[in-house]
């Protein structure tokens, strides 16, 4: 998967700003956690709303992680899911498809930095 | 004042430049000019009053434009009718100032370009120009050193003589004795005054005086509501500051009476803040864990199951190892080279392919994309997820095992905080409540009452401002008023000063002229008395009997021994001392009076007479009466062939005395 910037949607975005404010991370790496958390819940069949969220560009948003990430990306959506190759764009929509649920989720169990924690111990 | 010498320049009929000597040696005050008509001898007069006087030498009233054309006609015309381009008049003269005599010189030169005429006058004073006083002030100066009002009785012709000789009132003596008693100067100044006077603007003032009133009655009342309200603001800035003192005791013991809790809550504070510390510092390491591989941990079945896809795809040789291994197999099987050294049965080599076979065909399920992935990139991926799967879920534990427990800890402790904040909020709390309740309403009232001060004395420093102004207004008023009494009182002694100036004057004028008059009279003792109206300056002559003698049953002779009389009183009168310049005085008198002008008139006139005289006036007769008294003569003879005068020493006749005396 390659891909310069991504654009995540509105309500993501707003999530996003209130799930900082509780657990005092950025943004970028809160959309990290939230991609994983989805990916935990399998292929994902619904795209993100819309791509009116703010823009972020690749290395912000996944750098070092990014072969890994794209990497489970495709494992969990080609290998678990359709089996057949995705392209490029496929995958980026997949990929922010995926952070909108993520976040959702996110939203919900993530009441601090604690919680984040929780997450990666107890899931 | 003495004359030195004049001097001519292409002047009227004087060609050239010519000197004449005009100082008498002691004792001889009389310099005597000798002319035939038409010689030259009132252009001498002229020259004078030219040089001293300049344009007001013509008249009081001449314009530049008829001087320059005077100046122009008063250029010396030669025998060829070739008019000079250069001329000028000079006098050198002493003047006493405060008791120093000072030499000076004036000389009026002009140049005459076509209609152009350009005058330039000098004036030197010992040698030096006159640096006192500003050039263009010359002409005043000189006007002050002798004025021409006062000139004409001193510089003076026959005509002149004629003229105050005739019968009707004389407007021109009027003028010159007016002038000459300083009487003018006083009139001038009693007008300025009655102008000022009528000038002064005598508006009506009484609304301004009855505002006036009404302002000082407003700010009166003003300031007894001013001192009462700032009675009052007083009152209440000293309530207010003691209830302030009162409150600020409430607050003291309020936290007197708080304080154990307040030591208590330091401790826990202190406590709180530590475990606040430490909640922070695993904060902040979650934080850093989520900039890693947090993230991942937080699905964790996925990555057993990628973990499981990496190691499958890892081992994509073992797929063409085993298709190799199972073709060597059923190679070695076809050719049986290496020999067996057991005996295979086909069951044996069935199970052996379907082993391999089976080997290299599960792999090939799994390898999906990751088999795209080189093995290094393989292990590192690997590495990755063995790490989120194992390391950071252990120390993501014990940080929220920590911060739980850390968390337990802390609320207790906000808990007792709330606690202390609480205490002692008791009855003094209520207490100090009230006092600050009533410190606040008395400062509200305080802060109103101080605000109203501040307009009543806004206002009364409004009245207290027209009131200084109404004052002043009718202070200037009043001062109007006392400066109009002053001047209505001015002008009153100046009136009256003027009145005994003029009575002293002509008091003094009549004796002069009573005294000359019979001094110079044939019949002396004629005239017994003078009488000279101060309005008109009318001289009537009243004779010893006391009866009035009229001036036209006078002799022409003694209407001219009149005039000269009245010339020498006025001049005695004014008190200056100044040369005499008489222009043919003689004409119509008889030997016996001519004899007694030229003996005690012009002997004794001034200590510097100059006479002016026609070979028939003074003759011989008379030069020899006059001689003792002469202290040098000229001659003034016209040359008609060169149309010019030229003056030499000596008198008509004089070649014959010497000639005389030779003999």
């Amino acid at each position: 998967m390659r891909y310069n910037r991504l654009r995540i949607s509105e309500d993501a975005n707003s999530r996003l700003r209130s799930i900082r404010q509780r657990t005092g991370v950025t943004p970028n790496l809160l959309i990290r956690v939230a991609i994983m958390m989805s990916l935990e819940e399998g292929p994902i069949r619904v795209p993100a709303p819309d791509e009116k969220g703010p823009e972020f560009n690749a290395y912000t948003l996944t750098g070092d992680h990014t072969a890994l990430i794209g990497a489970m990306l495709r494992h969990v959506e080609e290998t678990e899911g359709e089996s057949q190759p995705l392209g490029d764009d496929e995958m980026v929509a997949r990929l922010r498809a995926h952070i909108h649920r993520g976040v959702g989720t996110l939203s919900v169990r993530a009441k601090s930095i604690v919680d984040l924690g929780r997450l990666a111990v107890c899931a | 004042m003495i004359l030195r010498s004049i001097e001519l320049e292409n002047f009227g009929l004087y060609a050239g430049r010519q000197r004449l000597d005009l100082m008498p040696t002691r004792d001889r005050p009389v310099v005597l000019f000798g002319g035939r008509n038409g010689a030259g001898k009132t252009t001498l007069l002229e020259a004078v009053r030219l040089a001293l006087y300049g344009r007001r030498a013509l008249g009081a009233r001449v314009g530049q434009s008829e001087y320059d054309e005077h100046l122009r006609n008063r250029v010396h015309v030669d025998a060829n009718g070739r008019a000079s381009a250069v001329a000028s008049v000079g006098l050198e003269f002493d003047y006493a100032e405060a008791g120093i005599v000072q030499h000076y010189r004036v000389s009026r030169r002009w140049i005459v370009r076509g209609a152009k005429v350009v005058e330039t006058l000098t004036l030197e004073k010992d040698g030096a120009p006159v640096d006192a006083v500003p050039r263009e002030e010359w002409h005043g100066f000189l006007q002050e050193l002798i004025p021409p009002g006062v000139s004409q009785l001193f510089f003076f012709d026959g005509e002149k003589i004629a003229e105050i000789a005739r019968d009707d009132p004389d407007e021109g003596l009027a003028e010159a004795v007016r002038g000459l008693l300083g009487i003018e100067l006083v009139g001038r100044l009693r007008t300025d005054i009655g102008l000022f006077l009528a000038r002064r603007n005598r508006k009506d003032d009484g609304g301004s005086a009855e505002r006036l009133q009404a302002v000082v009655r407003d700010r009166v009342a003003l300031q007894k509501r001013i001192g009462d309200l700032a009675e009052h603001v007083a009152e209440l800035k000293t309530r207010h500051t003691s209830l302030e003192r009162a409150a600020n005791n409430v607050r003291l013991r309020f936290t007197a009476e708080g304080g154990d809790a307040a030591d208590r809550r330091a401790a826990t504070e202190a406590e709180r803040n530590e475990v606040r510390n430490q909640i922070a510092q695993r904060e902040a390491e979650l934080r850093d864990l989520a900039n890693g591989l947090l993230p991942f941990a937080a699905a964790p079945r996925l990555l057993r199951r990628f973990a499981t896809a990496l190691s499958q795809t890892g081992e994509t040789g073992r797929r063409e190892e085993a298709e190799a291994l199972r073709m060597r197999l059923l190679g070695w099987r076809m050719a049986g080279e290496p020999a067996r050294e057991a005996s295979w049965k086909d069951a044996h080599w069935q199970d052996l392919d379907a082993f391999l076979a089976a080997e290299a065909a599960a792999v090939t399920g799994t390898a999906g994309h990751l088999a795209g992935l080189d093995a290094a990139e393989r292990r590192r991926l690997a590495a990755k997820v063995a790490d989120a799967r194992d390391a950071v879920p252990a120390r993501v534990s014990v940080l929220v095992r920590d911060l739980d427990a850390l968390q337990r800890r802390i609320r207790p402790l906000e808990a007792e905080l709330v606690r202390a904040a609480g205490k002692g909020a008791t009855v003094v709390l209520d207490e100090l409540l009230l006092s600050e309740k009533d410190v606040g309403a008395a400062e509200a009232e305080l802060k109103a009452r101080s605000e109203e001060l501040k307009q009543l004395e806004y206002q009364k420093l409004t009245l207290e401002r027209e009131e200084k102004r109404l004052v002043n207004a009718q202070n200037e008023v009043d001062a109007g008023e006392q400066r109009a009494a002053i001047a209505t009182r001015v002008g009153r002694v100046l009136q009256q000063y003027e009145e005994r100036l003029l009575h002293h004057k002509l008091a003094q004028l009549r004796t002069e002229f009573v005294e000359r008059f019979n001094h110079l009279a044939r019949k002396g003792g004629f005239v017994a008395d003078v009488r000279i109206d101060p309005t008109t300056f009318d001289a009537t002559l009243i004779d010893r009997s006391g009866t009035e003698i009229r001036k036209s049953s006078l002799s022409a002779g003694e209407k001219q021994i009149y005039a000269i009389a009245m010339l020498w009183a006025l001049a005695r009168t004014s008190g200056r001392a100044l040369p005499m310049i008489i222009d043919t005085p003689l004409a119509r008198l008889d030997s016996e009076h001519r004899a007694t002008i030229v003996e005690r008139y012009f002997a004794e006139a001034s200590h510097q007479v100059i006479v002016l005289s026609t070979d028939t006036e003074v003759d011989d007769e008379l030069l020899e009466r006059l001689s003792p008294n002469v202290s040098h003569s000229y001659r003034l003879d016209y040359d008609p062939e060169t149309r010019s005068t030229t003056a030499t020493p000596g008198y008509f006749g004089q070649e014959d005395q010497r000639a005389l005396q030779q003999a």
